[in-house]
């Protein structure tokens, strides 16, 4: 398949006007593809990706089509945001993007957000696996705040009103 | 998806094929060539709504390909595998909100039919490079 998807562009990108366009058509419909792909890779409807990167439905609708073309980065970095992940842009050699191009698939596009990211806590889930659970302190944010007319000092932490100031946890 | 499309056997014994013969512009060329490079690599799940949108008949499609003219082919998923393929059934355009020509997906739902009975009146796409006027 990547074959033919090679085969097909190749000869175009010959001429510098017409690689060009190519070069944006192939971009738009890679923007838009992968937010789709994002999108049912996390299981979401196109009203939540909406409610999450502060959007109406029927504009994601509109990105999620291979013919949009009005991009902004300030777009991309709201629903990258909305995603949990990073948005890059790069300048390529046309021999990258023509790879790139050709790697369209469900797998290619798919990435996961910060939480399920190994690169963060692929050790973590590695210990939990082979380790019993680790026992650690964690120190909770503590307000002190004082009450002038009963004079009574209260709390606010994790564990809300009246939570003490270190607590033992456990991960897992 | 592997895309095929309708190949007509003319009286002269030429054969057209609906993308590949298509006489485009530049524009519309590499707009319809990067489509069915996108296709190539989608599956069903990703192509609907992005690529290809439904019609009324039940199992036609039409496909977005936006240049100086907005090229709306009909389409079909399958016939016989839906979920893998599909086949490009008639040429069409669309102006000032008007698709020609105006009874676009209804052949393309009797070519289906066809189509569905007569595997060889059409070709899986070959990725030739489509031919500019």
């Amino acid at each position: 398949m990547d074959d033919d998807v090679k085969a097909l562009l190749i000869p175009g990108f010959e001429d510098p006007e017409t690689r060009q366009q190519y070069a944006a058509s192939l971009l738009y419909a890679h923007i838009a593809l992968q937010i789709k792909t994002l999108r049912q890779q996390r299981g979401w409807s196109q009203t939540k990706l909406a409610q999450l990167a502060g959007k109406h439905q029927s504009q994601i609708s509109e990105m999620e089509s291979i013919d949009f073309s009005s991009w902004k980065i300030s777009t991309l970095m709201k629903l990258a945001e909305a995603f949990d992940l990073a948005l890059t842009v790069n300048f390529e050699s046309f021999g990258t993007f023509l790879d790139e191009s050709a790697s369209l698939g469900r797998d290619a596009l798919e990435r996961p957000s910060f939480a399920d990211d190994p690169a963060f806590h692929g050790a973590q889930q590695a210990a939990r696996a082979s380790d019993p659970p680790p026992i650690a302190m964690v120190s909770v944010p503590v307000v002190r705040k004082m009450d002038s007319s009963y004079r009574k000092v209260t709390l606010s932490g994790g564990g809300g009103w009246g939570a003490m100031t270190t607590r033992r946890a456990r991960y897992g | 998806m592997i895309p095929y499309e309708l190949v007509t056997r003319k009286a002269d014994g030429t054969v057209e094929r609906l993308l590949t013969d298509w006489r485009l512009e530049t524009r519309e060329r590499v707009a319809l060539t990067v489509m069915l490079a996108v296709l190539f690599q989608v599956d069903a799940n990703q192509a609907v709504g992005f690529i290809i949108n439904k019609e009324k008949q039940p199992g036609v499609y039409y496909a977005k390909v936006t240049g100086n003219v907005q090229l709306r082919p009909r389409l079909c998923r399958g016939p016989k595998r839906p979920n893998d393929e599909v086949t490009f059934l008639v040429r069409a355009e669309e102006r000032g909100g008007n698709t020609i020509p105006a009874d676009a997906a209804d052949r393309a739902a009797g070519l289906m039919k066809e189509v569905a009975k007569d595997d060889s009146r059409r070709q899986r796409f070959r990725p030739d490079p489509l031919r500019a006027k």
